[in-house]
């Protein structure tokens, strides 16, 4: 873990990584969880970072907060490809608007290479060369690409803004590019309403890695997409991520799908991330109850090994100011116990590159 | 399972049914001989790509097509009445009350600025003879139902104060107000986790059971539809090309499309490298010159017979059939070169 000690020097407050565990522990450390033998230095880490959304302010009454995320520290390593998963309004999103720097974090840290990129004013961090190392490729094609736009004018508008050559040889680089993603030159000069799904896709890749990010956040790149193209653009990212030495955030509701381009998942509950671990583990063995009941919940088609789902009940906890000693799992899980109402479990190290957030774990 | 072989009337049957659009750029030849049937108590899965026509027939069935829309041939016959040219005042009195949809979006679905709780209402008024004093009552009564929590307080909710999977179960409470015998499910889940997206199947299944209501759903995710469904449709650019019971349909898919459809979609013991996708697109449904077969250009099974001879459609009984001249696993009977000599 000797990376992390250096990566946290440039951090703001360094001293709080001591209290907290971090859940993606150097690959290498833990023979199986590591894309390659010797352990790439950390690319990505966020330190205690937290979101939190004034909500329901009503006359001079003090504004009750959201807990959007909530102390989340967790590592990415160069080249590694980590899922992150969760019900819906589980914060996965206000996580990777952070982490892009669309939104401003509340406190905490977020390190990219060594540097505390958290403090900048995401206002203007579209301009900053940072910008050209953390890329997006959006949810649904269409609805993320400029429709006044030929595929050419979008992936090339951001080299003209961010990449060092500028506008030099634009139209030689943007081809190249477009031929990387399995884009025909002739649909070039195409609008986005005259592309397959598949070829939105494509373009929206394409335009992620004109700046070569070194980190792409992907969020549910493939669930617009039908199951016929499915396969070929998740081959596609996989292809990329290894020529390219790229590393994923890869957000997605399909678990079938996170288990086959990713080599880490991290599971979110309310704000918290409550599992984390090498992908076979935790779909295989999943540790903290939610997980559990996540796993038990993936449509099993033909499959009769699988076991039974175990089907939740109870009410969510609200987000709204949420009890620091109460699980927020709790009242929902179905292991509950006295303890989760008067404590709240940290994220343990359980060996194995997994760590998770539960008493009984 | 289903009560398919008790009952040998279908609520729903749709037969030899054909539609088209006119657009500006031609003729799309969206829908052709469409043969289903639908039985109380069942559960039907519709899949196929988008643009294969699932909800174009399903909006057919319940005459909410798009004015572009022209019924070529064929009838929907709900019980005795032909869903296919009734007169608008009829249809206005079954849907909602005998046929009820669930629509892909909850929230463009729902009416943004009124609250959740007057729009079940405005459903029980127009439809259940519901006095206007047990209208709230009745309304909290369906929230309560789809298992929504706290349903006194969230009658007063609005659409966008609620999550997607809370809307989505405004959405099948508003659809199952008045005990619907059909319901029509168009990608109930879609967007949804799977922790949510279980719990709205298993609540659609228990009142399923509970009513013996029959439901058509439509889903572009077979490992969905295998764990929900009694039997499976699979459609084509406007074909059917396949129906089969659950079981049978998996293990042994015989339609080439069908196949490459559960081999494209990723499973518990996938592997990337393996996972396959289907080569080629839709045809251009506005071609006039349409092979028999539209699976033909991205078929490799696809010998000159394919481009020639027309296939005998899919018909309406329940038991595994195949619109194909080359089907796999030819152990189980496929069409003889006689039958295909009667049907051309």
């Amino acid at each position: 873990m000797n990376m992390s000690t250096e990566s946290v020097a440039t951090a703001p407050s360094p001293g709080l990584l001591n209290s907290t565990t971090v859940i993606n522990p150097a690959p290498g450390v833990f023979p199986g969880a590591a894309p390659e033998p010797a352990a790439p230095p950390v690319l990505l880490e966020t330190v205690r970072l937290n979101k939190r959304f004034p909500v329901g302010k009503l006359r001079g009454a003090k504004a009750s907060l959201l807990y959007a995320v909530d102390d989340v520290s967790l590592r990415i390593h160069a080249g590694e490809s980590v899922g992150l998963v969760g019900e819906s309004g589980c914060g996965k999103s206000t996580l990777v608007r952070l982490i892009s720097r669309l939104i401003d974090p509340t406190d905490g840290a977020i390190v990219f290479s060594d540097r505390d990129i958290g403090g900048l004013p995401s206002a203007g961090f579209a301009r900053r060369p940072e910008r050209a190392k953390i890329q997006m490729v959006f949810q649904d094609p269409t609805d993320s690409l400029n429709p006044r736009y030929t595929a050419f004018d979008t992936i090339a508008e951001p080299m003209r803004l961010l990449s060092p050559g500028g506008a030099d040889d634009l139209a030689g680089r943007v081809a190249r590019i477009a031929e990387d993603v399995g884009l025909p030159p002739e649909l070039l000069q195409r609008f986005p309403h005259q592309l397959s799904g598949g070829q939105k896709a494509r373009v929206g890749i394409a335009r992620a890695l004109a700046v070569e990010p070194q980190l792409l956040i992907l969020d549910e790149p493939t669930s617009a997409l039908d199951v016929s193209v499915q396969a070929i653009i998740l081959q596609l990212l996989a292809r990329l991520r290894r020529e390219r030495g790229l590393a994923y955030l890869f957000v997605s509701h399909d678990l079938n799908v996170v288990r086959l381009l990713c080599d880490r998942v991290i599971v979110m509950y309310l704000g918290k991330v409550v599992e984390s671990g090498p992908a076979g583990q935790v779909f295989k063995h999943p540790r903290h109850p939610y997980t559990r009941a996540l796993v038990s919940a993936i449509p099993k088609g033909m499959d009769e090994a699988q076991g039974e789902r175990i089907r939740l009940s109870g009410e969510v906890r609200s987000p709204v100011n949420p009890s620091p000693t109460v699980c927020r799992f709790y009242g929902r899980c179905p292991s509950g116990i006295a303890r989760c109402a008067q404590e709240m479990p940290l994220l343990r190290d359980l060996g194995e590159g997994s760590a998770a957030a539960c008493h009984l774990a | 399972m289903s009560m398919t072989t008790a009952d040998p009337v279908p609520l729903l049957k749709v037969e030899d049914f054909g539609l088209e659009f006119r657009t500006r750029s031609g003729t799309v030849h969206a829908l052709e001989h469409i043969n289903l049937a639908i039985h109380k108590g069942e559960t039907v899965g519709l899949v196929g790509e988008s643009g294969s026509g699932k909800s174009v027939l399903s909006y057919a069935i319940l005459g909410i097509s798009d004015r572009a829309a022209r019924i070529t041939a064929g009838s929907a016959l709900f019980g005795s009445l032909n869903m296919i040219g009734a007169d608008e005042k009829t249809l206005a009195d079954i849907r909602g009350r005998e046929i009820s949809m669930i629509f892909q979006n909850p929230r463009t679905a729902l009416n943004p600025i009124r609250k959740i709780g007057k729009q079940i209402e405005d459903v029980l008024r127009r439809h259940a003879a519901v006095r206007s004093e047990d209208l709230r009552a009745r309304a909290v009564e369906s929230l309560r139902q789809v298992n929504i929590p706290d349903p006194e307080r969230r009658y007063h909710a609005y659409p966008f104060e609620l999550s997607g999977g809370m809307c989505q179960r405004v959405m099948i409470a508003l659809a199952l107000a008045c005990k619907p015998a059909l319901l029509v499910a168009d990608e109930p889940t879609t967007g949804l986790d799977v922790t949510t997206q279980a719990g709205i199947m298993d609540l659609i299944k228990e009142l399923a059971s509970e009513r013996d209501m029959a439901t058509l759903f439509i889903t572009h995710d077979l490992g969905l539809a295998a764990d929900y469904c009694d039997r499976i449709v699979v459609m084509h650019a406007g074909h059917i090309v396949e129906s089969a019971p659950t079981r049978t349909l998996f293990e042994r898919p015989r339609h080439p499309y069908t196949a490459q459809l559960i081999a494209a979609t990723p499973a518990r013991d996938s592997v990337l490298e393996t996972l396959s996708s289907i080569p080629g697109n839709l045809p251009d449904l506005r071609r006039g010159d349409l092979p028999p077969c539209r699976f033909v250009d991205r078929c490799t099974r696809a010998t000159p017979v394919c481009r020639e001879k027309p296939l005998p459609p899919i018909g309406l009984e329940a038991t595994a059939s195949v619109a194909c001249w080359h089907p796999l696993d030819q152990a189980a009977p496929a069409l003889t070169e006689n039958e295909s000599a009667v049907a051309a």
